[in-house]
């Protein structure tokens, strides 16, 4: 990581939502390899600006540019889980798979080579022994892993996590956290937003702290 | 239950129900025989449940051509009616269903006729009766369905 | 029982009964299989709302006197539905006001419609069984029959094709669109299927019915099965099962045909509930 390559650019980007703007004139380069952290109160951003780089949230001014050859389909997502899904009756398996439906636009089945690659993420987030289960009836941490698994398929260079921790005891913390390192290590860029400071602090080699720029504006 | 095998398939559904009828026509043809001695009744209605009445007679009055000169047996509440227009008297037999929302009924004329009301039932009364099925057409056009040549068989 | 059974062949003789039955398991096949996902997206008052548009539009038809009401209906439905379905979605509580305004008034404006102009002689008739499908799976015009089979088939395949980006939306909306899943698009696709389907499912239990067989077999199916899959083909074999059995019971026992069938569904509901919390010890 000696020699920094840049991921995506912000220039003078402004997000909101309705007639409030949470983020406004940002410019700020990811590189390649980082494991950025976003830090800042409620409210302060965060979240909003993980949309924007998801492409949930198309920005009201400037720009998010990709670099070096970055395609959308190569960015997972972890966003919030919804009360939605932690009553949901579905198995690992369906939505671990479900992250190739942005892929490919009609076949009505998966490839084989698709569930090699669902299976693999499952091994790196360590659920693969929960394939069959039933997703409502998992752990807050394993719902959890399963998330990333799913991100992780759809990803290939570039991870969104959303609070990946929030809600979780500190043994599933901590594994989650050492996933998360691990695939960091492997070459993943990861953008983070997180409220636990600390390990902010101590995994990650940049840190944003929203807390600044939203009271700096640019 | 052994329909719902073939839930997503409903040709084979329907083979099911057509071997099922035929089944049941060759059951009918082989009861025939028996019913010999009376005519033979094309529709009978007081055989059905109020829901099958209501569909049928639904059938009736909507397509009344196909029924024309059936046989039709029913049983039902009595009911008159007289329409000051034509000076005429109406005679009916409702079939009613518990929300009385849903009723339907059928003109009758009887083959002898009688004195109203000295030898009809009262109103209100369960007839049974048997006739042929027709199709009045009015002169402005509309038309109304009636058993024609009816017997009341129960008063 | 020997009884039942000759009277159950000397019924299925009549054509409007065999119509009834390939209808009725369409119609509740179809219903199931969206149900799931409108129940798990939160939807299930869509049904009910939705309902009640076509109830007015059926009434509208009515007074103008078009012959096949279902080409004024169909529409009318559909286009309620892509604007509840589509625009609700980012204002969810003005949505859900907005359901219940549409609702409540289509189905006031609609009685009072057939009240005034209808010239039928029976309107309580009519309403009664608009309403609560006492016996409309048994009048249907044969090309009321044609119609169904055709939309339902059409409905049936749609989901078969898209079950799987069903389920992403379903599952996960945001996260699917992140992923380049046309999102609009499906729910756009979701909210016509669910107009077309309620449109067919109120011939068979009425107009303030019809989300009972939406909801119903989809909750059933869920009280017990684990996966996505076997939710939903549970619930598509319980729904046609009920529906079916709703329907004998209905001719049968002269009860009308609508309720019937929902009473068979809570049956089938309290039976899986009960399964649900016996294994739910066992474990």
């Amino acid at each position: 990581m000696n020699e920094t390559k840049t991921l995506i650019k912000c220039r003078q980007l402004t997000l909101g939502y309705g007639s409030k703007d949470l983020v406004r004139d940002l410019d700020y380069d990811v590189n390649v390899g980082d494991y950025l952290c976003i830090i800042g109160r409620n409210g302060s951003g965060k979240t909003t600006f993980l949309r924007g780089l998801s492409g949930l949230l198309s920005p009201r001014s400037g720009s998010i540019e990709f670099c070096d050859g970055l395609q959308r389909s190569e960015i997972g997502f972890l966003p919030q889980m919804t009360v939605v899904q932690k009553d949901f009756p579905a198995s690992v398996e369906e939505i671990v798979l479900s992250a190739f439906q942005g892929k490919h636009r009609l076949l009505p089945f998966y490839r084989r080579a698709q569930r090699d690659r669902a299976m693999e993420c499952m091994a790196l987030t360590r659920t693969e022994s929960l394939a069959k289960s039933c997703f409502r009836e998992l752990s807050g941490g394993q719902k959890q892993r399963v998330l990333l698994a799913r991100a992780l398929c759809a990803a290939e260079r570039l991870l969104l996590l959303d609070e990946p921790v929030t809600g979780l005891d500190p043994e599933s913390t901590e594994t989650m956290y050492r996933i998360i390192e691990d695939l960091h290590q492997k070459g993943m860029t990861v953008v983070m937003v997180t409220h636990d400071v600390d390990t902010a602090l101590d995994d990650a080699n940049r840190v944003m702290d929203f807390n600044d720029i939203s009271v700096k504006g640019k | 239950m052994g329909l719902a095998c073939s839930v997503d398939e409903g040709s084979d559904l329907y083979k099911v129900i057509l071997a099922f009828l035929l089944v049941v026509a060759v059951s009918v043809l082989a009861k025939d025989p028996k019913a010999k001695g009376t005519s033979k009744i094309d529709i009978d209605l007081s055989r059905m449940s109020s829901t099958m009445v209501f569909a049928q007679v639904n059938q009736m009055v909507t397509t009344p051509q196909k029924f024309v000169g059936m046989r039709i047996k029913m049983k039902g509440v009595f009911s008159s009616y007289y329409d000051n227009e034509t000076d005429q008297r109406f005679y009916g037999c409702v079939i009613a269903d518990a929300l009385a929302c849903c009723s339907q009924g059928l003109a009758f004329s009887l083959a002898k006729p009688r004195k109203f009301p000295d030898e009809y039932p009262a109103e209100g009364e369960t007839i049974v009766i048997i006739g042929y099925f027709d199709n009045v057409k009015e002169e402005s056009g509309e038309s109304y369905p009636i058993i024609r040549h009816a017997e009341i068989l129960k008063e | 029982m020997p009884e039942l059974v000759e009277k159950l062949s000397f019924y299925l003789d009549f054509p409007f009964v065999r119509y009834a039955i390939v209808v009725g398991v369409l119609v509740s096949l179809c219903s199931s299989l969206l149900g799931v996902t409108l129940v798990l997206k939160r939807y299930s008052y869509i049904g009910d709302g939705l309902s009640h548009v076509a109830f007015g539009a059926l009434a509208i038809a009515a007074v103008l006197k078009v012959t096949n009401n279902m080409l004024l209906i169909l529409p009318v439905t559909v286009a309620v539905a892509v604007l509840l379905l589509c625009t609700g979605r980012n204002a969810r509580i003005k949505g859900d006001a907005a359901i219940a305004m549409v609702s409540v008034g289509a189905l006031a404006i609609g009685y009072l419609l057939m009240n005034i102009f209808s010239t039928s002689a029976n309107i309580s008739g009519d309403v009664c069984t608009t309403l609560f499908g006492s016996t409309s799976i048994l009048t249907l015009k044969i090309e009321e029959v044609y119609l169904c089979v055709v939309l339902s088939c059409v409905v049936l395949l749609t989901f078969v094709l898209f079950y799987h980006k069903i389920f992403a939306i379903t599952f996960d909306e945001n996260f699917a669109r992140a992923t380049g899943v046309n999102t609009t698009l499906f729910n756009l696709m979701i909210a016509v299927i669910v107009a077309v389907i309620i449109v067919l499912a109120m011939n068979l239990v009425g107009a303030l019915l019809v989300s009972a067989l939406v909801v119903f077999p989809a909750l059933s199916a869920m009280r017990v099965f684990k996966s996505f899959f076997s939710v939903t083909v549970a619930a598509a074999i319980i729904s046609v099962v009920c529906s079916l059995i709703g329907i004998v019971i209905a001719i049968l026992a002269g009860t009308p045909v609508g309720s019937t069938i929902v009473a068979a569904d809570i049956v089938a509901f309290c039976l899986f509930y009960g399964v649900s919390l016996f294994r739910g010890r066992g474990v």
